[in-house]
């Protein structure tokens, strides 16, 4: 964190410090001021992990992981929220209770669907299964994976991420291919496991999927921080060029579309007043842009963009899916 | 081939080649990471030798926004009271018939206090931090007329934001000249948009990781393309915005491992250092060896301890790019 040149280019990225600052100090402050003196703040859980203070750091400094590698200083977390989705991966496996789903256990693409899938909040697996097929996939869900362990690893919950690696490994490994949902998957299994996964959209960029003519809609489409900077911008060009493909499709171009939804990283769960306010202040611009539907690919994002109930907000395979002929 | 041209560098720079190659018909692709030197700017522009279709690439570029709507040497403010050349005016540029500076508490962009000892013509005043109603309201009860204020707005907010304030408070308003802050963001903004418009296809948040003959690396995320090019413009900046690095003791081109200059000091503030700053690479009539080209601050002389501006800058490229077009 030597780098640090005072720039503060990071302090005008940050949505948290352009909106929190009663709260949130900013990401030079957590990430190069406070370890510097090996110090802790409760602080650090304000931060959606959205990556934007990294992407415009002329330093290229690892922020992100400075604070995430802060809040494992300070594990186990203390605010309410974060122990709940704490207790219920000691529980159940998963970060969201998971819920029935009918998918076929064998095939030849393996479809990691992801806590926020298997709960059915957004990105329900019969309908990305249904897209894959569409797709020419064979997909299969295999009954025994469990959460991937991001959201965990946000929280600082090292040994508990191990545990559910282990317990997902072998399954992954075995797969001919694997394809995730949940950009938080994606860029752990790649990462993390050393298991090459592909996000359903790059999966779908070669595929040939016929759309209805549904009805006219103007789309916002939302970029997850988790996807386009985290698995890469690359994904949300692809995502583009697919809803452009779409008859009666029109994607608006607002300017706000970078900016994070305020939910991830597990703020959802421990400032979820916090996660709401950022989200509405997205769905408001959404809104005045004159957008009818906020598309988000990342079932995440879309889970918190729909809490302010301004617009609806849908994970974008369940979107695909929903007008495939 | 992927493209004709792959050019490496998203500021003033790499966007002016972009634009104009990409206007010739070209397929250009332009990979474009991190904060350019050109958003850390003032975000002002003063012409120093003349070139009419420069000036109006640059009027274009600003249009939509409400930015360089007109031409006008005039001398503006600086957040620390001194004075500032600029050639492009946007609606509130000219500050210099400003009587009182506005601060907001807690906005470190401007400090009215030190602008008022240094100019002795400015009253200052210290506002509260609010949303745009609440700071008309503040604004209305200083007495002046045309107040200077900092920069509030980014590029999609500020026409109407600005217009909205002056409306409301009853003030003309005006804004200081401030580096690193928003009126350089929205510089590269419409800049960037400039040359998407033009064509080019643009790579942000993306990284040229490494170069073999006649392809380059791409690192996007997680993941790693190849793209093919019939020509690399190397228009990375100089140290600070990463087109340049500082390697040991050698200054050096980070993709191709172009040495520059040898730095004898470590320390931050020595000659030496001011002088790999100052250096860049050769790139003899634009060419820096075969099928790649440089321009903008990595080119020798060109970097700001040498004085050289923006528009210094995007007349190198302007002219670069031509030679670019004529070669290929």
């Amino acid at each position: 964190m030597n780098g640090c040149i005072k720039c503060g280019e990071c302090l005008t990225a940050c949505h948290a410090y352009r909106h929190l600052r009663d709260q949130f100090s900013g990401p030079r402050r957590l990430a190069v001021e406070y370890p510097r003196f090996n110090d802790t703040s409760e602080e650090a859980f304000i931060c959606t992990t959205c990556g934007y203070c990294e992407e415009v750091c002329p330093s290229e400094l690892a922020i992100t992981q400075a604070i995430v590698q802060m809040r494992g200083k300070m594990f186990p977390p203390q605010n309410e929220g974060q122990k709940k989705v704490l207790e219920l991966a000691y529980r159940t496996d998963h970060s969201v209770e998971p819920k029935e789903y009918s998918a076929p256990e064998k095939g030849k693409t393996l479809l990691f669907p992801g806590c926020v899938g298997k709960g059915r909040l957004a990105g329900r697996p019969e309908e990305v299964i249904k897209l894959l097929t569409a797709a020419g996939a064979e997909p299969y869900i295999h009954p025994g994976l469990v959460c991937c362990g991001s959201p965990l690893s946000k929280m600082g919950a090292a040994e508990e991420v191990e545990r559910l690696k282990n317990i997902n490994y072998p399954l992954l490994s075995e797969a001919e291919k694997v394809v995730t949902v949940c950009p938080g998957c994606t860029t752990m299994i790649n990462k993390s496991y050393g298991i090459a996964a592909l996000h359903i959209l790059e999966y779908l960029q070669d595929a040939e999927l016929n759309f209805i003519d549904g009805d006219d809609v103007r789309v916002y489409l939302h970029h997850p921080c988790h996807l386009s900077r985290g698995v890469g911008p690359h994904v949300m060009d692809i995502a583009k060029e697919i809803l452009d493909s779409m008859p009666g499709v029109t994607v608006l171009d607002c300017g706000s579309e970078k900016d994070c939804c305020g939910g991830g990283g597990g703020v959802l769960a421990a400032y979820p007043r916090e996660a709401y306010a950022t989200a509405d202040l997205k769905v408001k611009e959404a809104q005045e842009a004159g957008a009818d539907l906020i598309v988000a690919p990342c079932p995440f994002c879309a889970v918190n963009l729909r809490r302010p109930k301004r617009l609806k907000a849908v994970e974008m395979s369940e979107f695909l899916c929903s007008r495939l002929k | 081939m992927d493209c004709d041209v792959l050019v490496v560098g998203g500021g003033a720079a790499g966007c002016t080649m972009s634009y104009r190659l990409s206007k010739a018909g070209m397929n250009v692709a332009l990979v474009t990471s991190g904060t350019p030197a050109t958003a850390m700017s003032c975000g002002r522009i003063k012409v120093t030798e003349e070139n009419k279709e420069l000036r109006q690439f640059i009027r274009q570029a600003g249009e939509k926004y409400g930015l360089f709507t007109e031409e006008r040497e005039v001398q503006a403010y600086t957040n620390k009271g001194t004075l500032y050349s600029q050639s492009f005016l946007s609606d509130y540029d000219d500050s210099s018939q400003a009587r009182a500076a506005a601060g907001i508490e807690g906005n470190k962009d401007f400090n009215p206090d030190l602008a008022a000892r240094i100019t002795g013509r400015l009253t200052p005043y210290w506002i509260r931090q609010a949303d745009l109603d609440e700071t008309a309201e503040s604004l209305k009860e200083i007495p002046e007329e045309m107040i200077i204020i900092p920069p509030l707005f980014d590029i999609r907010h500020y026409r109407s934001s600005m217009k909205k304030l002056e409306e409301q408070s009853g003030r003309k308003l005006r804004e200081a000249v401030t580096p690193l802050s928003l009126p350089g963001k929205r510089l590269h903004e419409c800049l960037i948009q400039a040359a998407k418009a033009a064509g080019t296809r643009v790579l942000e948040g993306r990284k040229v990781t490494d170069i073999t003959a006649q392809s380059a690396l791409i690192q996007s995320g997680i993941r790693e393309q190849e793209m093919t090019y019939g020509a690399l413009v190397l228009a990375g900046g100089n140290l600070i915005s990463g087109g340049l690095v500082l390697d040991g003791n050698m200054v050096r081109e980070p993709l191709l491992g172009i040495n520059v200059t040898e730095v004898a000091s470590t320390r931050l503030r020595s000659a030496e250092l001011t002088e790999a700053l100052s250096s860049g690479i050769c790139a003899h009539g634009c060419r820096a060896a075969a099928g790649v080209y440089a321009c903008g601050s990595i080119v020798a002389g060109m970097s700001y301890p040498l004085n050289k501006g923006l528009w210094d800058v995007m007349l190198n490229a302007w002219n670069a790019a031509e030679k670019v077009r004529d070669a290929l």
